[in-house]
This record gives structure tokens, C-alpha cells and sequence, in this order.
């Protein structure tokens, strides 16, 4: 096999890296807290993967997360842009708890994600409280 | 006869002598207990089931058991069969669960838990390496690898074995 070949290939495999799925353009709206005005909305993209052997990974359009914060929840399908928003003081963690078909089973991958600034300060609206991105595995 | 194909050709001559019982019945179906596992199943392949006494300690010996009543339980699927048996098993793609087999005499019992294999990972690395020394091989496998990693695993076939042999006593 030629080094050019090696090359193409290692081209491919970065490229099976990328998002195959764009989500909807328009976020889901995650619900305020009761009596808690709200400071600012964070737009955070969250998709899903499947992980195989030998490092391999596939997006997943079809995998249904229930994402509850602080009392409130959505129903949603990967890859989907959430919109949090964030109350004045400390911010609650993201739990994240989805299911897709996977061969004969429904499988079920959870998480918890921590904000990255735990309190929030009304006069500091630049900052962010939640990432862009994140990303439920499902194992093979 | 090249040399070097001995050792592949003795397990072979081998195994040949090896005498197995006759399957009497036809492939037997699985049924389905999840609609999901039913909807999801991607072709079939035949197992062949055969149960076999263990005689000696820590030596499995070639005295097949015929008779035996076994089941087997996978995700959303079972079957009842009496070994020898051939068992038409549900093929998947992105993923499939071990099953786990279970067989009994009137004294003995064994469970087996068999893993599906990954048919489209075992292709990549069975299929054929470059001759072109050190560099040539390392090249192959570095390609291998890349391959492997850029695959969709969502289309990765799973199938079961091709043979499925429990061992009724002591098993080493």
C-alpha cells in the first residue's frame, strides 16, 4: 500500500470525526425557574454518538434525551440546540438522561453535567455558565 | 506441500476426524419476547448447538451428549432446543448482546454466556497484508487502524457463533 493511499485513508478517518447532523436551527427552550427572572439565555448544542470498537463513532439523529435543570424538563432528539436560561446566583447541573435503538436494544446512557461557573453574577452577562457542546456516548 | 502450511493443514486433518452427531432436526427459529429486538433483526445466521460430557479433570474429552434440553436467552429473543440443534439466530447491526445458554441433565447443569461477534471488525482484520517488508506492513496496519477508527460502527454486523459447544461436568 502506498504512502498516498495511507494519506487518503487518514483524510477519510479525520473526516468521520466531524458532526454528520446539523440539529434544527431554531433552540428548544428550556424553561425558567418559577419567580426567578431570568439574566441571560445560553445556547448549548448537545448530540449524540455511538462508539465502537477501535475508536469508531457514528452520530446518532435518533436518540430521545429527557434534560431536566432545576425542576424543569424537555423532551428532545439529537442533535438539538437547547437554550438554558440563567438565573442570578448558583446555577444547577444539566441532567441529561437519553435512549436510542442500538441494534436490539434500547439503550440508555445518563449524565450529569456541572456548570462551568457556578454562580451567576447580574452584572457579569458575558460570561458563560454552560459549554457549547456537549456530547452523550452510547458504548457499542 | 510447502512446510510452512503443516500447521495449518494438521488442525485441520484433525478436526476432520472429529465425529460429530447428526442434527435430526431443522433449524429451529428464535422467538421474540421485544418487538424492538424483532424489528431490528438484519438477516439470520445458523448456530449449530452441541452439549458434551467432561470426563476428565481440567480435559475436555470428545464424548458428545446428545438430548440434552437447553435454552438460551438473549435480548428480546429465546429458544428451547435439545442438543444437537441448529438454532436460526437473529443478526444485528450497531450492536447485539451476549446470550446466554443454559443446558441440564437430570444431574448436571451448565450456563454459557456467548458474545456476539463483530463480523464487520473481524473482515478488516482478516483481510489480506501487503508484501513489502517492515515499512510495507507497518503501512498496512497503520491503514488497518485508520479504517477501523473511521468505519460507522452503527453499521457494524453482529452475528453469533457459528458453533456453540457446552460442556456438561467439569470443565477446565
Amino acid at each position: 500500500m502506498s504512502l498516498r493511499l495511507l494519506l487518503v485513508a487518514a483524510v477519510l478517518a479525520l473526516s468521520a470525526c466531524a458532526a454528520d447532523y446539523d440539529p434544527p436551527a431554531t433552540p428548544v427552550a428550556l424553561p425558567p425557574e418559577p419567580s426567578k427572572p431570568v439574566l441571560q439565555r445560553e445556547t448549548v448544542t448537545v448530540s449524540a454518538f455511538l462508539v465502537g470498537a477501535s475508536s469508531s463513532l457514528a452520530e446518532l439523529n435518533t436518540a430521545r434525551c429527557e434534560i431536566a435543570r432545576g425542576g424543569q424538563t424537555v423532551t428532545v432528539t439529537t442533535p438539538v440546540m437547547l437554550s438554558i436560561p440563567v438565573h442570578a446566583g448558583a446555577q444547577e447541573p444539566l441532567d441529561i438522561d437519553c435512549s436510542a435503538q442500538i441494534g436490539p436494544r434500547l439503550a440508555r446512557t445518563t449524565l450529569r453535567h456541572l456548570p462551568e461557573t457556578a454562580i451567576a453574577d447580574p452584572a457579569d452577562t458575558a460570561s458563560r455558565h454552560y459549554p457549547e457542546q456537549i456530547t452523550i456516548r452510547f458504548r457499542q | 506441500m510447502n512446510i510452512r502450511y503443516l500447521p495449518l493443514a494438521l488442525p485441520l486433518l484433525l478436526a476432520a476426524c472429529v465425529d460429530y452427531a447428526e442434527v435430526k432436526t431443522p433449524p429451529q427459529s428464535v422467538s421474540f419476547t421485544q418487538k424492538r429486538a424483532q424489528a431490528a433483526v438484519q438477516g439470520y445466521s445458523e448456530t449449530t448447538f452441541r452439549s458434551f460430557r467432561s470426563t476428565a479433570k481440567g480435559r475436555k474429552d470428545n464424548q458428545e451428549l446428545v438430548g440434552v434440553r437447553c435454552t438460551l436467552a438473549g435480548t428480546g429473543f429465546k429458544a428451547a432446543f435439545v442438543t444437537p440443534a441448529i438454532v436460526k439466530m437473529p443478526a444485528y447491526k450497531g450492536a447485539a448482546d451476549p446470550i446466554t445458554v443454559t443446558c441440564r441433565t437430570d444431574k448436571e447443569r451448565t450456563d454459557k454466556t456467548v458474545k456476539p461477534i463483530n463480523m464487520t471488525l473481524l473482515r478488516m482484520n482478516q483481510s489480506s497484508t501487503t508484501s513489502g517488508g517492515i515499512l510495507g506492513i507497518a503501512l498496512t496496519a497503520a491503514a488497518k487502524g485508520i479504517a477501523k477508527a473511521a468505519r460507522d460502527p452503527l453499521k457494524d454486523e453482529f452475528n453469533y457463533p457459528a458453533n456453540i459447544h457446552l460442556v456438561l461436568g467439569v470443565e477446565d
